[in-house]
Parts: structure tokens; C-alpha cells; sequence
């Protein structure tokens, strides 16, 4: 954490430079007199767009207007900037008007999905480093049959009619394992109890088979830990492919209701500022 | 080590497209993707099974090659295809399913929006929250407020370009805050000229302040235009809640359009001037003289034996039920046991309204009845009504003009050439009586007309006692008018005949009038304080003859404050010396006067920057204290010249006194100004409580209740 802080230190210092400028121009806009909700919506409507303007800058990629990265970094710069300006404009108060409360709601899913998103973008891919193979999302529905396929084929192997331990250990404790994607929830907090129980049953296991069947066993072994560093890197390449669903339709929602808003606040507001 | 899953050479690899709308069924469902995929459309491509054709009576395999090519097998007998069908229902990618949920929230957002939005009047839902509990019961009509609520979306749109809305909206608010005047969009509700004027006097006083660093740096990005109207929401911004206080304001946005700007109260205020004492008081009441010399020693009791002495300044003053004002005492309640006697003045015999002249019986010879025909007139002219009644009278002012100048002390000294003037002046009064005995109150609007309304409908009413004058002095008046009417000799017997039945008709009917017998003069004594009849006359005619009432002779009468008498009463008048003690205030703007007959204003209508409540300050135990705030004038030896001066002059000719107009005039009324130190003392930093609309109004000219 130290050394992040460390590395964008002059990023974090021009953003915490331009928030205070933000909030004395706004004190000192308020000073006189003036409608600081307007000045900081405004602003705060101009981002939201130009936010949202990333996303067409991604579809534009022919563009040379710069590196995506840079409009990636300058996209979450000016959107933890908006949460500096919201606050100014709600002035650090709970709407009381539904139509208001239901702007207010969706600016904070919008913003803290972003920062979600942000740090997760930030801390699964050195996750993802950490275990297993890195591929890719789509063909991953791909690789699970293939180890599946292959796990069969081993246990067919084993099949015998004097010998069924193996076939039986597979119908009984792997065939779930690894027809899906499985233990998302322990994968997503670091936990490795069901290699260590599936483990277990294996050791245990162990005594009662013969040396061939001891070969297959280590295969499958090995196919169980494919499997799992797969259900790993499904779990979060998921979690990196899910959060704009959160975060990108309702930035739609939140332009749409800040438009009207503005609408009515321009309309209405001489006299409720 | 485990094997590597994925290959990433081209043969064994397909090429991913994830931004595509649709992926392969198949890769989701059993992970075993075909080659081709989906078609953009979300069709799939694979055909396993061909359309068999018939060929020399059988059937052929028809798959392309890019299919599979044709099967081993071959199609059945009956032309169906051998092959089971693998085709797939591709699935939306996950950019796509991004993209449709992205589609909906839109759609959900502007449906949402065109419902709120989209009636006639604003939704309920659009409010931005509770207003304040002072507008609540207007809170659900919108067009109370909004001019933007009159219409739908589109006068919306209209409006919100708009730059006159605030202002159209503010006139709204004026609808109901009335009291706030006519320009009060105009910065302190006060005219441009005003305005600039005030703020050129505040100009001058070059008193070093120190600009707080905050308003040196608001002032770059400009303070609100002062010289334009201002829209109410500049200080008072709705929908926060019940418990909002829409008058919250800080120090620093107080400040932000002044020109003279300082720390806080404490540091950089300025001095307070004479304030309270800015303006006389209403009532000239001389403090310092009442408290250290009246009331010392006992002393009033050789003049004032029923008088009562104050045991404090609460025997005077209280406070209203606000706690704002320190009320003064009624009359009867603190200057009565002192004063009453002299305002009754039971000596006074009264001002004269009526009198007969001395007309000797050589000139009335074959004139009818006179009754006065003895010794001298008291004054050269006649009572100021008696003239005003005659001065349409034709008879009269013809006598008048061959007379030249009248002295009615000298009337009997008239040459015999003369004789016929003087009967006429006498036939004129007598017609004057006859007409008001018979006609009433309409003769009075008929002869005085619109130019003396405050001799009109005197209450109480001087009619009875003319019409009982009559019957006493001219018993057979309706005789001799008729007989004078037709230029005949009038007999002089009618007096004399009614001699006896004088007796038998009260001459004083306990209001005030009062008959004289002794000198034929009908004469006024006020009943006391706060007489209706004095109280009405004043203020009819304070407001129609300012410019001449010095030359007035009932005003010289009533209004002299010196009680000193005049040529018309002679003699001490307390009675009519009510002017004494209720000042006369002068409306610059309208040129309207009026007399100040209560201690405080009933309505504040004039620029009032500054409010104070004593409330506070009385609960915090300084009630016995008012001299910590209010302390006698020390260095003056006699206040009591200087306070006259702010309430009387004297006129021209030194003979008669003028009233000051000016209420602003600076009074000390025996008192310091009040110290900002002294302010100071409680109202700190430390304290907190040094805000500037705890002493300032923003609407100077808001109407006050009356207290």
C-alpha cells in the first residue's frame, strides 16, 4: 500500500491540491452569495459526461487521442473528483426528494462500483499471477471439459471389474468438482479448505490401492489441482468481467437523471436554490 | 508441474471474439465451441444435417464441405437426413449482455423521468424535499412559487433559458410578504438612490479596518449586483427541511456587498453613534431631571401632592410579551399621580370657539335682541371658528371690507356711518346660530366645506351648545330672521323675554363645553388626558395645514408649550399643551406629519437596519441593571434646555413656538449612547454571539408588529 501511495504520489498530490481548490472556490463562491449548487453541478454534469466519454473513447480505438491507459487513469482521477464536487453539491446532506434520493443512490452505486472496480482491476491480476495458469475468460468453459474429458478417461482406465475404488472416489467426491465451476466463494476469500479436504480423502485413499492405480490417482491429482487454479482463475476474471454491469448501465440511468434534474433545477430552482 | 491448458499457436487456437453480440451455445453449455460460432444475427451456422436431393430417383447427401462434408452414410430411404442435429442457441457475449442491461436502466431512467416529468403540473415526486414549517400549508401548489409550475415539460424547457424567472418567482414570494415594501428586490430593500447614499456616508468614515483574508479572495470572483434587483433565493433557499432556517446567513456573506468590511463585531465594527438615541424619543420625557432632581428629597411632593416617585426604571418600563421592547407605562399608570392635575387644569376656563362681540343698543337699534352689550370684547378678533364659518357669508365680508380693519375690542367705537356694518356683522352671527340650531352639522360642512375638515364632526359635538346658545341668547331668533328677511323693524324685546327661560336650560353639559353667560363665549376645556375632541382636531390638522399653522391661532393656542397663554387665553394652559409632551414626527418622503401619541411606533414603516431585544438581555439578571447599558448624560449640567431644543423652537417672532418635525433629529434624552464596548463586553468570539443578524435587519424596511 506504501509503495502504491508512493508511486502515484504526484498523482494523489494533484488530486488532493485540486479537491482543496475545489472546496475553497466553492466556500469562497458561497461567500457571495452566489448558487454554489449550480456551479458545482454543472461541473459536476460536465464530468459525469466526459466520464461516460471514456467508454466511446474504448470504442473509438483508432483515434490517436491518446493511450487508452492514460484516458484509463485520467477516467478514474476525474471520477474520485466527482466525489469531491457531489459532496459540495449535496452539501453533505441526504436529498429528501425522491426523485433526488433516487440521483443520489444512483451516483453512489456508479461511483463506488467505479472504485470497485478500480481496486479490484488493481489487486486480482497479481491475484491471477499468483496460482495457476492465466487464460483467457472465454475459453475457460473450454479448458474445464477438456480436464473433465480427461479425468473420465483416467477413471474409465481404472475401471476394472476386480478394482472400483477409483471410479467410485471419482463418482463420489470428483464427479461435481469438475463438471462446473466450483468453491467461487472460498476462492474469492483465499481459502483452500476443500483442496485440503479433497486432499485428505485422497491420502486416505492411498492405502488401499494398488501401484497402477496409485498412477492414476497422482494424474488425477493433478488434474484436481488444474481444475482448481481454473475455478480460481474463473472466479475472479469473473469478478473483473461483472463490475462494469453495475457500474456501466447505471451511468446511463445517472446521465439521464442528472439531465432532468438540471432540467428542473434551471426551471425551478429561483426560489429553493 | 501441470501441463499448460491453453495452446496458443494458430492452429490449435481459435481467434476469441468477445466484443461479438453472440457466442456458441455449445462453449457455454458443454465448453465444446464449434469452429464457425454464431452468426452476427445469433444464429448458429452449424449444419450438421443437409436437405438430401433427389437425384435419378435417389437421395444424396447435399453438406457442403465447409459443414463437414458429405456423410458415409448418405441420407435414409425416405430423403431424411442421417446426421442428429447439433446446432446450437447461441448465448449474447458478455460485452452484449453489458450493452442490453446498459439499454434497459436507460430506458428504465427516461421512463421513470418522462413519467415524473412528463403531466401537466410538477410531480409530487420532483419536489426536492420539505419546505419549511412556515410554508407548509402552500407546499403542495407548486404555482404558489414557481412560475415554472403553471406549465408542463415544455414551459420548462422554456423557463429554465429564462433569466427573468428568479425575479418572477421572487414577485411571487412579495405576493404574500407584502410587508417587505415595494423594493424589496432592491438590496435592503431600500431605492438605488437611497442606497448609494448610505453607502457614501458610510464611505467618509475612514475608520482603519482590516479586510478578513476570505472576502478579499470571494471578492475575485464578484459579489452579487447590488445596483440590480435581487431575487429572494439569493439569501433564503427552500426545500431543506421543516427545521431549515431560511434566514441563515454568516457574517462573511453579510458582508460580501459591503464596502466597509471588518473581522467581526468585536474587531472592526463601527462605533454604534447615538444609537439608541439616533431619534428622539416619541414622548418628551426628560430622565435625568424626573430621576435626580424631581425626585429627590421628596421634592415633587410640595407641587405634585398626590404624585407617586418610581421605586426603579421596571415602574416605568416592562417588557412586551416578546421580551423585544422595553414598553413605557401607561399614562394613568406613571404620569397621571403627578400630571393629571394639571392636564385638568379645573382653573382654565377654555378656549373659546364661539363668542358674541360687544354691539352697543344704539347700533342694534331696530335690529332685534343682542345680548352682549356691555362692556369690551376680550380680543380684536373673533374665535378662529366663528371667523372660518363666516368667511362665505357675503353679509359679513362686505360689513368686513367697509369696516377696513376690525378690532372687535372697538367695535362700539364704530362711526354712525358705520352702524349699518356693524348690525350686519351682528345679523350674520345671528343667522350662523340660527342656521347651525336649525340645520346642525350640515351647516358646518356647508360654510367650513373641504378646507377645514378638522373643525368637522367634533366630538364631542359643539352643536347642542350653539343651538342651546341660541334659545339662551336669541329666544326669538326664527322671528327676527324672518322679519329682517323682509326689511322689516326688528323689535329688540326678544332678549329681554328670554331671560326666564335661560334658567330652566343647563349651560354646561358636562363634555367639555361650556356657555358663559357672564362674557356670551362658548368655550372648550379638555376632559383630561387623551381628549377625543383635541386629539381628533390635531391630527386633522397636523396632516392638512403644516405649512401654516404657526400663523393658526388655535394652534397658537394648543400647541403652545410653554403654557404661558395668549392674547385669545389668557391665563395658564395645561390643558391644551398636548404638543408638550407628544412630539411631531415629519415623513420626509410624503411630507406627512404625525403626532407620536404612543411611546413606540404602532407599525415600523421606515428604515429600521438595526433590531434589539431586550429579552436576553433582562434574563440575564440585568434587569435591575439598566444603567449598565443606559447611564446618564454626567457631563451636562442641564439637559433639560438641550432636550427642548430637539422638541420646540422658536418661531421668527419669538412670540410663538414651532414645532420640530424632525423626528431624526439627535436627542440625547438624557442618556449615553450605548458603548459597542459595552456590546462588546458579552457579544465576543469567546461567546459566540456576535453574528451580524443578531443586531441587523436585511429588510430595513419590514413592518414590525405592533408590540
Amino acid at each position: 500500500m506504501r509503495k502504491i501511495l508512493f508511486q502515484n504520489r504526484n498523482t494523489i498530490a494533484a488530486f488532493v491540491i485540486i479537491s482543496l481548490i475545489i472546496v475553497a472556490s466553492c466556500n469562497l463562491f458561497a461567500i457571495t452569495l452566489s448558487h454554489t449548487s449550480f456551479v458545482t453541478g454543472t461541473v459536476l454534469l460536465i464530468c459525469l459526461l466526459m466520464l461516460a466519454g471514456y467508454q466511446l473513447r474504448k470504442k473509438l480505438s483508432i483515434l490517436l487521442i491518446g493511450k487508452t491507459s492514460a484516458w484509463l487513469q485520467f477516467h478514474i482521477f476525474l471520477g474520485l473528483l466527482t466525489s469531491v464536487l457531489f459532496m459540495l453539491h449535496i452539501k453533505m446532506q441526504i436529498p429528501d426528494g425522491l426523485f433526488e434520493f433516487v440521483l443520489f443512490l444512483n451516483y453512489l452505486t456508479v461511483f463506488f462500483s467505479g472504485v470497485a472496480g478500480w481496486i479490484l482491476s488493481r489487486r486480482i491480476p497479481h491475484r491471477l499471477l499468483s496460482r495457476g495458469e492465466e487464460v483467457i475468460f472465454e475459453r475457460i468453459p473450454l479448458h474445464r471439459r477438456n480436464i473433465h474429458e480427461k479425468v473420465k478417461s483416467l477413471v474409465r482406465e481404472s475401471n476394472t471389474s476386480e478394482k472400483a475404488a477409483i471410479p467410485d472416489f471419482y463418482e463420489e467426491h470428483l464427479r461435481t468438482f469438475f463438471e462446473g465451476p466450483r468453491n467461487q466463494l472460498r476462492h474469492i476469500l483465499h481459502s483452500e479448505r476443500h483442496r485440503h479436504e479433497l486432499s485428505q480423502k485422497i491420502t486416505a485413499l492411498k492405502p488401499f490401492l494398488n501401484p497402477q492405480e496409485l498412477a492414476v490417482l497422482q494424474q488425477l491429482t493433478e488434474q484436481i489441482q488444474l481444475k482448481d487454479d481454473l475455478d480460481y482463475q474463473y472466479v475472479f476474471q469473473a469478478i473483473i468481467k461483472l463490475w462494469p454491469f453495475v457500474h456501466v448501465p447505471l451511468t446511463y440511468s445517472l446521465i439521464i437523471f442528472a439531465l432532468y434534474h438540471t432540467l428542473a433545477v434551471c426551471a425551478f430552482a429561483s426560489t429553493s436554490g | 508441474m501441470t501441463e499448460q491448458l491453453q495452446p496458443f499457436d494458430w492452429k490449435s487456437s481459435n481467434y476469441e471474439r468477445p466484443a461479438n453480440t453472440w457466442v456458441c451455445g455449445r462453449l457455454c453449455e458443454e465448453g465444446l465451441p464449434c469452429r464457425l460460432g454464431p452468426g452476427s444475427k445469433g444464429d448458429c451456422q452449424v449444419q450438421s444435417r443437409c436437405e438430401p436431393e433427389e437425384k435419378g430417383g435417389k437421395y444424396q447427401c447435399s453438406r457442403s464441405t465447409l459443414h463437414g462434408g458429405k456423410c458415409k452414410t448418405g441420407p435414409a430411404p425416405d430423403g431424411t437426413c442421417c446426421q442428429p442435429d447439433t446446432s446450437c442457441q447461441p448465448r449474447r457475449s458478455l460485452l452484449a449482455r453489458r450493452r442490453l442491461l446498459g439499454g434497459i436502466a436507460a430506458f428504465i431512467a427516461a421512463s421513470l423521468c418522462l413519467i415524473i416529468f412528463g403531466g401537466a403540473s410538477p410531480s409530487p415526486l420532483l419536489s426536492p424535499g420539505a419546505v419549511t414549517a412556515s410554508h407548509a400549508k402552500i407546499e403542495s401548489n407548486c404555482t404558489a412559487c414557481h412560475t415554472a409550475a403553471e406549465g408542463g415539460l415544455g414551459t420548462w424547457i422554456h423557463i429554465a433559458f429564462n433569466h427573468e424567472t428568479a425575479l418572477k418567482d421572487s414577485a411571487l414570494c412579495l405576493k404574500c410578504h407584502a410587508e417587505l415594501g415595494n423594493e424589496a428586490l432592491f438590496a435592503h430593500g431600500v431605492s438605488l438612490n437611497r442606497l448609494a447614499e448610505i453607502t457614501a456616508r458610510i464611505q467618509t468614515k475612514n475608520e482603519p479596518v482590516s479586510t478578513p483574508i476570505a472576502l478579499q479572495l470571494a471578492s475575485l470572483t464578484g459579489p452579487p449586483a447590488t445596483k440590480d434587483q435581487l431575487s429572494c433565493s439569493t439569501c433564503h433557499r427552500e426545500h431543506h427541511g421543516r427545521k431549515a432556517d431560511l434566514t441563515h446567513l454568516t457574517d462573511l456573506q453579510c458582508q460580501t456587498c459591503h464596502t466597509r468590511q471588518f473581522e467581526d463585531f468585536q474587531h472592526g465594527h463601527p462605533a454604534l453613534g447615538d444609537y439608541p438615541y439616533n431619534r428622539r424619543s416619541r414622548i418628551y420625557f426628560d430622565h435625568d431631571a424626573h430621576l435626580n432632581r424631581y425626585f429627590v428629597k421628596e421634592e415633587f411632593k410640595r407641587t405634585m401632592p398626590a404624585g407617586v416617585k418610581p421605586d426603579s426604571c421596571n415602574s416605568c418600563h416592562t417588557p412586551d410579551a416578546s421580551g423585544r421592547f422595553m414598553l413605557t407605562g401607561s399614562f394613568q399608570n406613571t404620569c397621571a399621580s403627578c400630571h393629571e392635575p394639571q392636564i385638568e387644569d379645573l382653573e382654565f376656563p377654555g378656549v373659546p370657539f364661539f363668542a358674541l362681540p360687544t354691539i352697543s343698543p344704539q347700533i342694534m337699534k331696530a335690529q332685534g335682541a343682542w345680548p352682549n352689550t356691555t362692556g369690551t370684547f376680550k380680543t380684536a378678533r373673533l374665535p378662529q371658528l366663528m371667523e372660518l364659518l363666516l368667511e362665505q357669508d357675503p353679509l359679513y365680508q362686505n360689513a368686513i371690507t367697509q369696516l377696513g380693519t376690525v378690532d372687535y375690542r372697538k367695535l362700539n367705537n364704530a362711526d354712525p356711518d358705520q352702524y349699518a356694518a356693524v348690525a350686519d356683522i351682528a345679523w350674520s352671527i345671528k343667522r350662523l346660530l340660527y342656521d347651525i340650531s336649525t340645520d346642525g352639522e350640515s351647516v358646518l360642512q356647508q360654510r367650513l366645506g373641504n378646507s377645514h375638515p378638522e373643525y368637522l364632526h367634533l366630538n364631542p359635538s359643539l352643536i347642542p351648545t350653539l343651538s342651546q346658545a341660541q334659545q339662551i341668547w336669541f329666544p326669538n331668533l326664527a322671528t327676527e330672521i324672518k322679519l329682517h328677511g323682509e326689511n322689516k323693524p326688528v323689535p329688540a324685546t326678544a332678549a329681554k323675554a328670554s331671560k326666564t327661560q335661560t334658567s330652566r336650560i343647563p349651560r354646561d353639559a358636562g363634555n367639555g363645553w361650556t356657555l358663559s353667560e357672564s362674557d356670551f363665549t362658548i368655550r372648550y376645556r379638555p376632559l383630561g388626558h387623551a381628549d377625543p375632541l383635541l386629539k381628533r382636531w390635531f391630527d386633522q390638522v397636523i396632516q392638512s395645514q403644516t405649512q401654516a399653522l404657526d400663523r393658526d391661532p388655535m394652534w397658537r393656542i394648543l400647541s403652545n408649550p410653554t403654557a404661558s397663554g395668549t392674547e385669545d387665553t389668557q391665563g395658564a394652559l395645561a390643558s391644551g399643551r398636548c404638543l408638550m409632551c407628544h412630539s411631531v414626527d415629519q415623513n420626509p418622503e410624503t411630507g406627512l406629519s404625525r403626532i407620536n401619541w404612543l411611546p413606540l411606533p404602532v407599525s415600523q414603516t421606515t428604515e429600521r437596519f438595526t433590531q434589539f431585544s431586550h429579552a436576553p438581555h433582562l434574563s440575564m439578571g440585568q434587569y435591575e441593571k439598566c444603567a449598565g447599558c443606559h447611564a446618564f448624560e454626567p457631563s451636562r449640567p442641564d439637559n433639560s434646555a438641550i432636550l427642548q431644543q430637539d422638541y420646540f423652537a422658536r418661531a421668527p417672532s419669538n412670540l410663538f413656538w414651532q414645532i420640530n418635525v424632525d423626528g431624526q433629529q439627535t436627542c440625547t434624552s438624557g442618556f449615553q449612547p450605548v458603548s459597542h464596548q459595552t456590546c462588546v463586553t458579552c457579544h465576543n468570539k469567546t461567546t459566540e454571539t456576535q453574528s451580524c443578524l443578531q443586531c441587523h435587519n436585511y429588510h430595513a424596511h419590514k413592518r414590525m408588529e405592533k408590540p
